[in-house]
């Protein structure tokens, strides 16, 4: 039986990412429920950030940084990412997707939403949706990464979750590709789910899951079909770039 | 993948099929005809409808499917058989999930069998040649929840929703790290290989002391007996892989395969080449996560725990070192996965310097053969730990006060132009301690630190190994790890619960393991004297004591 006086102190329970025992109050932030070792690994982006896609920036004077300065701005998309896809970040999300441990999704998905809340505080967003695999991927893979994610935050931030794109065409493996076949690939490469009525879907406030940002194209392309018929406030989260 | 469950009719046998073709003209061939209960998508469903001998209930519910046409096999009978010999030939006493069978035909290069493996996998299942099992049951009642792969009960399973087979389906955590086991992966376990070729086997030379020699020949008549385990208490720096040879040996000329399992990686990596040079001729495999000899062939097989778990019945030695180590001591799991990868009547030897006090009792009222070697290879005696006592330890480390044995320690160190093995319970603990020793006058040292979790490990361990480091401060993973010939072991914090008798008696067997090197010593510095600090200076002394009894000790004690 639990004694009184244990609610007063931390308890010790296992960190998040290793199981190396760490005190943490219950209701602490990811932050502080993840070991001293798996932090410094760990390389979170915060501070003066990009406005547009959340890259981390040293001078406060720009509000976009080179990259974003350059793209049209009517098509853009704000982004925001929790950690820089390196060290533990992508030990990770290696662990998560390709060796398939679900379970990682809790607290990545709960430290997404934190930083969420922390970017994105005064917007009023309606749903949750995220970038969809196409069904043979699907199907081999066994779940998709970035559903898992939304559904986590989804339940932190009480939105429900809806599966808003469908992935037409299977993009192989995108590392063996060039940049110019990669963008080809991806080119229409989502399309809206009809299941939903467009006029509803205009009106909403949508935000946008992903697991890793790496060119931000695969998120633009995701953008496209519902700016097509008239979705005007699309934010996207990622948990690594 | 989808799979079949039939009846072969006017039997009462029940069948499930991944290419249900093949059992049509299997069957037919012994003049008997099928009928098909149902397909599924998940190997889970369709094992546990067999299992619980549900077919009264589907038969009176549902009429059998009809299929409305066979597709032809593409292969001849005959040439089936044969593709099915070659295969099991390959495959024989491995336990492998459906994503593990494919890296191996991708390993060995087999590329145009994805449209016969199906086909051929069937065969062999009618043949009995194989048993199919679903990754993880768990559509029965609960606490029979189970990953036949590595045999963990639910505590490991998880349910999620599969887009798999389209179920809600489970996955095992505790085998993760070699694949994912789940209720609709198909898992395969191939019979061992019945046939054994005697033949010469050609060893390099060994001297083995007379302590050893006696303790070979135990080995060896054990290997006679009816008895199945053996173990064998050898302290530290006994020289246990040279008495390992002669049973290898044998073992080997009677055409039967041997498995080494060791807790850690680090240790396959040392042992595989000294096995190699001693018998230049056998195939001798290192197996471990990420290994390049994985899906090889191998007559001795070095491997970490886990890796066993891919194995079924094919080995007739396992020697098992350090059997009170993590991971393997209490693991009910890796346990169960060495016991199948065992053949039937095979043999196994446990090899520790630390026995559990339930198996020195176990082998005292003789359930357990044992044997004990008490003397070290060059007769030396093993080192006895000094015992230190130091108000506000960890203090006066954290505000870099002087300690003054801490600094004699290092002095001694220095002047026998010794390397320093620190010890320390908590990873904090490593970067606080360099501090303090840097601040307290040293800093002229060669040193670092090292944990489990750094990236950079194996760098370190091998600049220490190559004395191009004085001091290295370590948590516990080098407990059993390092061994360098002019080693000063220095446990700080020895009071701390983490450092059990075991622990201390293996951090101190780090000291002395050259016979050119008497100066090591061993010190524990704790605020407290502890049980564990007590009792491990307590089974030192009596080693000593029963080696020099039994005449083993040749060299005067230089410790004290
Ligand atoms: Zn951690
Ligand atoms: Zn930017
Ligand atoms: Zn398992
Ligand atoms: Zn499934």
């Amino acid at each position: 039986m639990r004694r009184w006086w244990s609610t007063l102190f931390p308890l010790s329970k296992p960190c998040w990412f290793c199981s190396t025992p760490i005190r943490s109050l219950p209701f602490a932030c990811i932050w502080k429920q993840i070991c001293f070792t798996c932090q410094e690994h760990f390389m979170r982006i915060n501070g003066s950030v990009c406005q547009k896609c959340g890259r981390p920036m040293v001078e406060e004077e720009n509000p976009a940084c080179l990259d974003c300065s350059q793209i049209d701005s009517s098509t853009f998309t704000p982004n925001r990412s929790v950690v820089l896809y390196q060290g533990q970040a992508k030990k990770i999300i290696q662990i998560f997707k390709y060796r398939g441990q679900e379970r990682l999704a809790v607290p990545l998905g709960r430290w997404m939403a934190e930083v969420c809340f922390q970017y994105y505080r005064s917007v009023p967003f309606s749903l949750i949706t995220y970038v969809p695999l196409h069904e043979n991927r699907l199907k081999q893979r066994g779940f998709n990464q970035a559903e898992l994610l939304a559904q986590v935050m989804g339940r932190q931030l009480r939105l429900p979750v809806q599966k808003l794109l469908i992935r037409r065409r299977e993009t192989s493996s995108q590392s063996q590709r060039s940049r110019k076949e990669r963008l080809q690939a991806l080119q229409h490469a989502f399309i809206l789910n009809e299941e939903f009525d467009s006029t509803w879907l205009s009106r909403q406030c949508v935000l946008l899951v992903d697991d890793v940002y790496t060119t931000g194209s695969t998120l633009r392309e995701c953008v496209k079909p519902l700016s097509e018929i008239g979705v005007k406030q699309v934010y996207t989260i990622t948990f690594a770039r | 993948m989808e799979m079949f469950v039939y009846q072969v009719i006017e039997s009462n046998q029940l069948y499930l099929s991944l290419c249900i073709e093949v059992d049509r003209v299997y069957w037919r061939k012994r003049g008997a005809d099928i009928a098909i209960l149902f397909s599924t998508s998940s190997i889970g469903e369709a094992y546990s409808w067999i299992q619980n001998r549900k077919d009264q209930y589907i038969m009176n519910g549902k009429k059998p499917v009809a299929l409305s046409k066979y597709h032809q096999l593409f292969l001849s009978w005959s040439s089936l058989e044969q593709e099915a010999e070659k295969l099991f030939n390959l495959l024989q006493g491995r336990a492998l999930l459906w994503s593990e069978l494919i890296s191996f035909l991708h390993k060995k290069n087999i590329i145009n069998i994805k449209l016969t493996l199906l086909p051929i996998l069937q065969l062999l299942y009618l043949e009995n040649r194989m048993e199919i099992k679903p990754g993880v049951t768990c559509n029965d009642v609960i606490y029979r929840w189970t990953c036949h792969r590595c045999m963990s009960d639910r505590k490991y399973l998880r349910m999620t929703d599969c887009a798999t087979c389209g179920k809600q389906c489970s996955m095992c955590e505790q085998c993760i790290w070699l694949g994912r086991s789940r209720t609709c992966t198909p898992f395969f376990l191939f019979a061992p290989s019945s046939i054994k070729k005697e033949k010469l086997i050609s060893v390099k030379p060994l001297s083995l002391t007379a302590a050893q020699q006696k303790v070979c020949e135990q080995i060896l008549s054990f290997t006679q007996s009816e008895e199945k385990q053996f173990l064998l208490w050898a302290v530290t720096g006994a020289g246990k892989t040279e008495m390992m040879v002669p049973v290898i040996a044998q073992i080997r000329s009677e055409g039967k395969k041997i498995c080494w399992v060791t807790p850690r990686k680090d240790v396959v990596h040392e042992l595989q080449p000294r096995i190699k040079r001693i018998f230049p001729q056998e195939r001798v495999l290192a197996l471990y996560g990420g290994s390049s000899d994985l899906w090889m062939e191998g007559d001795i097989v070095i491997a970490t725990a886990h890796q066993l778990w891919r194995y079924f019945q094919a080995f007739d030695l396992i020697i098992v070192d350090e059997v009170d180590a993590f991971p393997l001591y209490q693991n009910i799991a890796l346990e169960k996965g060495i016991e199948r990868a065992l053949s039937t009547g095979g043999k196994m030897i446990l090899l520790t310097a630390t026995p559990p006090r339930q198996w020195l009792e176990w082998s005292r009222s003789g359930k357990l053969p044992s044997a004990t070697l008490s003397a070290r290879y060059h007769g030396h005696p093993l080192p006895v730990p000094k015992l230190i006592q130091e108000r506000r330890l960890w203090d006066k480390i954290e505000n870099r006060k002087p300690i003054t044995p801490f600094n004699h320690f290092i002095k001694q160190v220095i002047t026998y132009q010794g390397q320093a093995l620190i010890f320390v319970p908590e990873i904090r603990r490593v970067k606080q301690v360099l501090e303090w020793i840097r601040e307290n006058g040293h800093g002229h040292l060669a040193m670092a630190g090292v944990y489990s979790q750094m990236s950079n490990r194996e760098e370190v361990i091998r600049r220490f190994r190559n004395v191009e480091l004085d001091c290295l401060v370590t948590t516990t993973i080098l407990e059993r790890g390092v061994t360098v010939p002019k080693c000063f072991v220095m446990v700080l914090g020895a009071d701390n619960l983490l450092f059990d008798q075991a622990a201390l008696i293996q951090m101190a067997g780090r000291v002395g393991r050259s016979s050119t090197y008497p100066y090591g010593e061993v010190w524990f510095l704790a605020t407290e004297r502890t049980e564990g600090q007590l009792q491990a200076k307590k089974q030192i002394t009596y080693l000593n004591r029963l080696a020099k009894k039994e005449g083993f000790i040749r060299k005067e004690a230089y410790y004290q």
